[in-house]
C-alpha cells in the first residue's frame, strides 16, 4: 500500500465511523467548496465553472494550501449541471455575466401548467428528454464535459482524499419548483394540488430508477440528496407532509438500499420538521445543514439517529476572524460530536471566504 | 450612512416601491442613494425600472444558493460606503431571505452605518394564499419589520384588507402598518413619516 492509499483508508474509516453514528479517533472534516477555490487561486470564474478539468485542478490546488482534511464534497464543478436538478437555465460568467461573477440559476417559467399532463402521459424521462432539448437548448449535449467526473474523482483519491459525495439526486418538488418558478409553482400547489401530486408520483418512478442506475454505475460512498426550495420554512406543515417528505423518504430508501449513504443536504430552515427525519433509516444518512436550521436542536432530536454534518455558516467564513471560526468549530465538535458528527462548511464555502478562516475550520479538528 | 432594508416575498412589489423611495430621497431630499439588489432564484431586475438618474444600482447574487447572499450583502455594503459614501443605502433583499438573519449579519459584521430600518412588503392580492402555503415564512418576515406595507391594494377587496392588517398587527404589534399601491405611486407623507421614524430607530455599531 502506498502512503496515499493508507491515508485514504484511514480517512474513509473516520468518515464512515462518524456516518454510522460511532466515535472515530477524531471528528472528520469534509469541506464543500467550488467558487471559493477559483477566487483563492485567481482562476477566472468563467473557466472554473465551465470546465471540470480546470475546476478539479483548482480545487486540488486551493485545498493543498489549507491544511489536512479528510475529504471533499466536490471534486470538480460544472455549472450547467445544475440545470438537471432545477430545470432552469444557468447564466454563466464570461457568457451571460461578467467573467468573474458567480454563475446564476436563471429561474423563469420554462415549465408550463400543461407539462404536468405531459409528465403523467409520457413518463418523466421521456418528458425530460424533450424538455432538455426544447427548453434548455439541447442540455444533453451540453452535459458532455461531465464525463470528466470519474477522472476528477480519481485525481483527488490518488492524493488520499475521500470524495464524500459522488452524485446528486433530488425530489420532484425541487425540480418542478425550479422549472415553474417558485411563485407559479406555489400557485399550482394551491390551485391544482392533485394534478401536481399525480405528476410527482409519476416522476418519482423514473427518478428512483435513474438514481439506482447512477449508483450502480458510479458506486459512490455517498450522494447528495437535498434541496432548499422544499425547506420547512417555505411550506406549511400540511403541504410539506404531502409534497416533500414522502418523496424524500422514497429517495433516501432507494439510496440506502444500494448501500450508499444519503447526504440530506438541506439548505434553509428545516428546524420545524426535524422530528420526521427519524422515520429515515437509522445510521445511514448524514444531515448536512447550512446554518439556517438549528443544528443544536438537530442534535437533540436526531443525535441518536443520524450523523450530522456542518455547519460553519458563510458569514463568519467571509466576515469573521480565524479565532471566531475556531471557537465555533470547537463548540460543534464538543456539542454535536464527538460521535456522529462531520465538521464542514454550511453548504458551499462562499467565494469571498477568507482562506485563513477556512484553514481555521480545517485545523480545528486536531 | 443609513440602511433601509426592504423585504417581502417574490413579486410583492419591492423593486417598484424602492424606485419611488429612491426618487424621493434623491429629488426631494437631495441625498446620495445607492440601491443594492440581492437576487436569488428570481427574475433579474428590470433595468428600465431602476435606470433613473441620481442613484447607483448594484446587483449581487449567490449562485444557486441563498445562504451566501447575506455575507455578500454585508461585503457589498462596506464596498459601497468606500466607493460612493452615500447617505442612504436601500437594500432589496431576495424574496426568499429570512429578514431577521439579514439584519443580524448586518449588525454583527457590518461597519460604519448608523442604523438599519426594515420595510416588509406584503402582497395583498396573494396574502391569503401565501399565508396558507408558507405561514412560517410570511409571518417571520412581517415580524422582523419596522414598517409593513400592505401593497397592491388596487387588487384586493376592502374587506380582505382589514383582516390582513389586523393579522399583521397581531404578529407584530410594534410595527407601523400602511396600505399602498406601489404601482400607482406613493404619497410623500409616507416617506416623510418613514424618515422621521427611521431617525428614532435603534442605532447599530456606532
Ligand atoms: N396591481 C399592482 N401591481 C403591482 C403593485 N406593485 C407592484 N406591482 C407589480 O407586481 C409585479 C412585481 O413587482 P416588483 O416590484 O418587481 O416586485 P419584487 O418584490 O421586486 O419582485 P422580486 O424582486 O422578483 O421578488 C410587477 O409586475 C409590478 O408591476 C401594485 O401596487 N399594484
Ligand atoms: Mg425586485
Amino acid at each position: 500500500m502506498t502512503a496515499a492509499n493508507e491515508l485514504y483508508e484511514e480517512r474513509l474509516k473516520r468518515i464512515k465511523t462518524a456516518a454510522a453514528l460511532e466515535k472515530p479517533d477524531r471528528v472528520p472534516v469534509v469541506p464543500l467548496a467550488n467558487a471559493f477555490c477559483a477566487r483563492h487561486m485567481g482562476v477566472k470564474m468563467s473557466e472554473f465553472c465551465t470546465n471540470p478539468k480546470i475546476s478539479n485542478e483548482t480545487i486540488i490546488k486551493s485545498f493543498s494550501r489549507l491544511g489536512e482534511f479528510d475529504g471533499l464534497q466536490s471534486a470538480a464543478f460544472y455549472a450547467t449541471g445544475l440545470s438537471t436538478l432545477w430545470l432552469s437555465k444557468v447564466k454563466l460568467p464570461g457568457y451571460d455575466l461578467p467573467e468573474n461573477e458567480l454563475w446564476q440559476v436563471d429561474e423563469r417559467e420554462l415549465m408550463t401548467i400543461e407539462d404536468y399532463d405531459a409528465i403523467i402521459d409520457k413518463g418523466y424521462n421521456e418528458f425530460l428528454s424533450d424538455y432538455y432539448r426544447e427548453r434548455l437548448d439541447n442540455l444533453e449535449a451540453k452535459l458532455q464535459p461531465l464525463s470528466y467526473m470519474p477522472q476528477a474523482q480519481k485525481n483527488i483519491e490518488d492524493l488520499g482524499i475521500v470524495l464524500f459525495c459522488g452524485g446528486m439526486a433530488t425530489i420532484p418538488y425541487e425540480s418542478f419548483c425550479g422549472g415553474r418558478s417558485m411563485p407559479a409553482f406555489l400557485k399550482d400547489l394551491f390551485r391544482i394540488p392533485d394534478k401536481v401530486q399525480e405528476a410527482m408520483d409519476v416522476a418519482m418512478v423514473d427518478i428512483l430508477e435513474n438514481t439506482r442506475q447512477m449508483l450502480r454505475a458510479a458506486k459512490p460512498i455517498a450522494i447528495w440528496t437535498g434541496g432548499w426550495r422544499s425547506a420547512s420554512e417555505f411550506l406549511s406543515p400540511r403541504l410539506w407532509n404531502r409534497f416533500v417528505f414522502p418523496y424524500f423518504k422514497q429517495l433516501v430508501q432507494a439510496v440506502v438500499d444500494e448501500g450508499v449513504i444519503a447526504i440530506l443536504h438541506f439548505d434553509s430552515d428545516w428546524t420545524r420538521d426535524l422530528e420526521y427525519l427519524r422515520e429515515l433509516p437509522k445510521g445511514k444518512c448524514v444531515l448536512a445543514l447550512d446554518g439556517a436550521t438549528d443544528i443544536f436542536k438537530a442534535k437533540e432530536i436526531l443525535g441518536d439517529h443520524m450523523c450530522i454534518m456542518g455547519d460553519v455558516p458563510s458569514s463568519p467564513l467571509s466576515l469573521g476572524t480565524p479565532d471566531e471560526v475556531h471557537d465555533y468549530c470547537r463548540r460543534l465538535i464538543n456539542e454535536i460530536g464527538p460521535a456522529g458528527f462531520i465538521l464542514s462548511s454550511g453548504c458551499d464555502i462562499p467565494p469571498n471566504a477568507k482562506p485563513e478562516n477556512v484553514k481555521a475550520m480545517i485545523d480545528s479538528v486536531k | 450612512m443609513k440602511i433601509i432594508l426592504t423585504g417581502g416575498f417574490l413579486g410583492s412589489g419591492k423593486t417598484t416601491f424602492i424606485r419611488h423611495l429612491a426618487e424621493f430621497l434623491v429629488k426631494q431630499e437631495g441625498k446620495r442613494v445607492v440601491i443594492i439588489e440581492n437576487e436569488a432564484g428570481e427574475v433579474g431586475i428590470d433595468d428600465k425600472l431602476l435606470s433613473l438618474d441620481g442613484f447607483q444600482v448594484k446587483e449581487i447574487s449567490g449562485g444557486c444558493i441563498c445562504c451566501q447572499l447575506t455575507a455578500e450583502l454585508t461585503v457589498a455594503v462596506g464596498q459601497i460606503m468606500k466607493q460612493f459614501n452615500p447617505q442612504w443605502i436601500i437594500v432589496e433583499a431576495t424574496g426568499l431571505a429570512k429578514i431577521a438573519s439579514v439584519i443580524d449579519t448586518l449588525k454583527k459584521y457590518g461597519k460604519g452605518f448608523e442604523s438599519v430600518y426594515t420595510i416588509v412588503l406584503a402582497d395583498a392580492e396573494r396574502w391569503q394564499e401565501l399565508a396558507e402555503i408558507m405561514p412560517d415564512f410570511v409571518f417571520s418576515q412581517v415580524a422582523a419589520a419596522d414598517l409593513v406595507l400592505v401593497n397592491k391594494i388596487d387588487q384586493a377587496p376592502a374587506v380582505d384588507l382589514t383582516s390582513i392588517i389586523s393579522k399583521i398587527k397581531e404578529v407584530n404589534p410594534q410595527a407601523r402598518v400602511e396600505s399602498v399601491s406601489a404601482l400607482n405611486g406613493i404619497d410623500e407623507k409616507l416617506f416623510k413619516g418613514l424618515i422621521r421614524d427611521e431617525s428614532g430607530s435603534t442605532p447599530t455599531n456606532p
